[in-house]
């Protein structure tokens, strides 16, 4: 049988290709297991509800007019008190025209407007219940909110929005929820009519993942030396 | 006869993953030194790590191979998917070092639907992400957007317009592709001007919107680029709806509509050539498909009650199927409420738009408008054929750059793809109700036209939560609808033809 030796230079790279896959495992997994925390302070805000809101209940009937008569109730009686952004988004037709409580983060920007400002409040779990995932590495799905108008001097109230490296205020907001906001061409709002500060924003102080550094540090060495050695060979060629 | 692959096949085929898994490090790289620049660390490094290993590895598969051999047909097709797949695999290491993922199967899928355009995102809080890592969320659809639209140039068109082709034309294993390079440059200027002026126009309209200083700066930036790249990935978690401005859906409206017209119209366009536009198959397709499935969403947007006046119908309604037809995925309704507000037409509507999708040789995915033209036309000259006296002849002929003769072939491989893409579509939609059980039939089609057309809108229910196994599933779809199932089948052509071909 006529068998072909094996070129060295194809088990040189065989043999750095697998030993790049295994050593970029080893750190990849090492410095994310070493990421450090920094927890905000717990905000996990249970059975609030504010005095002078009347229970109301609601039904969830859903407007789908291509099945006549259907009705999809989610939830039979919902008292209209605190809500959640997933019952409201769930079903909005239940909550339109009813003053509700809403508790959740500010985040992003507070975009001001003639006569108020509007505003994303989220009432995720890292809204409410363990801060930005970025400091606890306690996962809980993605982030869910409310567009929330803050008319007037509302938002002066507020400290500082969510962000990168920052929890924002918590705020309760006492409003009128709009399935289909006409001052907002159509969308699902609540129309504050009252909001307060509950916690004020807190900056998440993350260290320095410093085997990450040292491993990206060894890493970026490795990337040069080998752009160097390729441009050289490149050249001699 | 069956042919193994040979040893300058695979090498070429290396080679080129390489040349891709370089672009990917040097890309990195770069945001890791804007990171490091604006003080943070910890992305920083997660960056560079990332860019090293793709400058690694993509020195390793170039060093090693170094061939001069052309990139025919099949060497391109099978490159392409080993280019995406492992750019995936790379790219996901600054996400999953983040934090922000539950695991390096969410940061793979994450870098994948970025790569792919699709827009489907498993990120964990978004709304607290780090800027640079933002950043690079919207730099790997942009990359992701200009390699579509170069493969989609090189190896999905051929010079003898068969778009709709399963199989390239009988002279295309043998032609030898233009050069990978010249093709970058093409198409990165035609992006680069797409997305610089949408860039501008969308900082201009986020900054009317109440959005400050740099901050203005970086959502227009990313909105543009998403756009145009008919990616959806979004700097908030709210898309579009953050902005409460009509402005800035308007300014995104041409942006989506530019990544969806093939960057070939764009060329012609750029050469004066207006009049021959207006006859092309492609865009008088897309015109009409648009303007169908919009009018359905409206009609049933009226139909189900959800909004009362007309104005606000029409700025959700306009801008959610310009999204969906273009394969964006940018929303100005929160997800879920389309499932639950919209009743039942409108959201049908929505699928048969992320089904067409865009144009070929743009970024845009879905079955794309070439096809459903070609079908249409293959309908009517049928229906000519039957009203006709049996000694007529009937001849079909349609513009693509310049009139051509309507085959059969070119109907019967149109009807093909459609038939790939409804049995993909449904398969996915059942494994889907197998694997969730708290799915409807409704939201498991929505879903599995969504990743297959590479859309990324979703009704709620893919989450970070979601089963391995469904996220595994959608990796897949959104590689295959990405490479348009021909270099997925090229390349498991290849591999057996490695295993079972003769020398």
């Amino acid at each position: 049988m006529n068998r072909r030796a094996v070129h060295p230079r194809a088990i040189a790279q065989v043999v750095l290709t697998v030993g790049l896959l295994l050593v970029t495992i080893a750190v990849v997994v090492a410095v994310r297991r070493a990421a450090p925390t920094s927890p905000t302070a717990v905000t996990v805000i249970e059975g609030l509800t504010e005095a002078g809101i009347p229970s109301e209940v609601v039904t969830c009937e859903r407007t789908l007019p291509e099945a006549p008569g259907h009705q999809e109730d989610i939830e039979d009686v919902v008292p209209v008190g605190r809500v959640t952004s997933t019952e409201v988004i769930e079903c909005p037709d239940a909550f339109d025209g009813h003053v509700v409580v809403y508790v959740g983060e500010v985040v992003g920007d507070v975009l001001q407007r003639r006569g108020g400002a509007w505003t994303l409040v989220n009432d995720d779990a890292y809204a409410l219940e363990t801060g930005p995932v970025t400091g606890t590495a306690d996962y809980r799905g993605g982030n869910s909110g409310l567009a929330v108008w803050l008319a007037g001097d509302l938002h002066e109230r507020l400290t500082a929005p969510g962000g990168p490296g920052r929890r924002g205020d918590v705020i309760v907001v006492r409003g009128v929820v709009h399935r289909a906001d006409p001052a907002d061409g159509g969308g699902l709002t609540i129309r504050a009519i009252n909001a307060d500060v509950l916690v004020p924003a807190e900056t998440v102080d993350l260290p320095i993942n410093v085997p990450q550094a040292i491993a990206a540090l060894g890493f970026a060495v490795l990337a040069v030396v080998v752009t160097v050695i390729e441009r050289s060979a490149a050249r001699r060629r | 006869m069956l042919l193994r692959p040979t040893t300058t096949d695979v090498r070429v085929i290396v080679h080129t993953t390489g040349q891709a898994l370089t672009a990917i490090g040097l890309g990195t790289s770069l945001l890791a030194f804007l990171a490091l620049l604006i003080g943070d660390v910890n992305s920083g490094s997660a960056l560079t790590i990332g860019g090293a290993v793709g400058l690694l590895a993509g020195w390793l598969a170039r060093e090693e191979t170094p061939v001069r051999s052309p990139l025919s047909w099949t060497r391109g097709m099978v490159a392409a998917v080993t280019s995406w797949v492992s750019c995936a695999l790379v790219a996901a290491v600054p996400f999953y070092l983040s934090g922000h993922y539950a695991s390096y199967l969410d940061a793979t899928f994450e870098a994948m639907s970025g790569l792919t355009t699709t827009g489907l995102t498993l990120v964990q809080d978004l709304d607290h992400l780090p800027v640079p890592l933002a950043w690079y969320r919207h730099a790997l659809e942009l990359t992701g957007g200009i390699a579509v639209v170069v493969v989609g140039l090189a190896l999905l068109t051929a010079p003898t317009a068969t778009a709709s082709s399963m199989q390239p034309s009988d002279v295309r294993d043998e032609r030898i592709l233009p050069s990978p390079h010249r093709m970058w440059r093409r198409v990165g200027s035609i992006g680069a001007w797409i997305v610089g002026a949408g860039a501008v126009a969308s900082t201009l309209a986020v900054a009317v919107a109440g959005v400050s200083g740099w901050r203005a700066v970086g959502h227009g930036v990313a909105l543009a680029t998403s756009a145009a790249a008919t990616g959806g990935f979004a700097p908030t978690s709210a898309s579009v709806t953050y902005y409460h401005s009509a402005t800035v859906e308007f300014v995104l409206l041409p942006i989506m509509l530019a990544g969806a017209v093939s960057f070939a119209i764009h060329a012609m366009a750029w050469r004066g050539r207006g009049r021959v536009l207006w006859r092309e198959i492609e865009l008088r397709t897309f015109l009409m498909t648009l303007t169908v499935t919009t009018a359905a969403v409206l009609i049933g947007l009226g139909r189900a009650g959800t909004h009362g006046d007309v104005l606000p119908l029409f700025r959700r309604g306009v801008f959610t199927v310009i999204s969906a037809h273009t394969t964006t995925g940018l929303h100005v309704v929160p997800s879920r409420l389309v499932a639950v507000d919209w009743g039942l037409l409108a959201p049908a509507a929505l699928v048969a738009a992320m089904a067409i999708g865009g144009m070929t040789g743009s970024t845009s995915g879905g079955l794309k408008v070439f096809r459903v033209g070609i079908l249409l036309k293959g309908l009517v000259a049928d229906v000519r054929r039957v009203l006709l006296p049996d000694s007529a002849l009937v001849v079909s002929t349609y513009v693509q750059d310049r009139r051509r003769i309507m085959s059969d072939a070119h109907v019967r491989s149109a009807a093909t793809m459609l038939l790939i893409v409804l049995t993909a579509i449904l398969t996915a939609a059942v494994a889907i109700l197998f694997i969730d059980g708290s799915v409807d039939l409704t939201n498991a089609i929505f879903l599995a036209t969504s990743a297959a057309s590479n859309a990324g809108l979703s009704l709620g229910v893919f989450t970070a939560e979601s089963a391995d196994s469904l996220k595994l599933g959608f990796l897949a779809l959104m590689l295959l609808g990405r490479l348009e199932w021909m270099a997925v089948f090229a390349t498991a052509g290849f591999a057996f033809a490695g295993l079972r071909g003769r020398r």
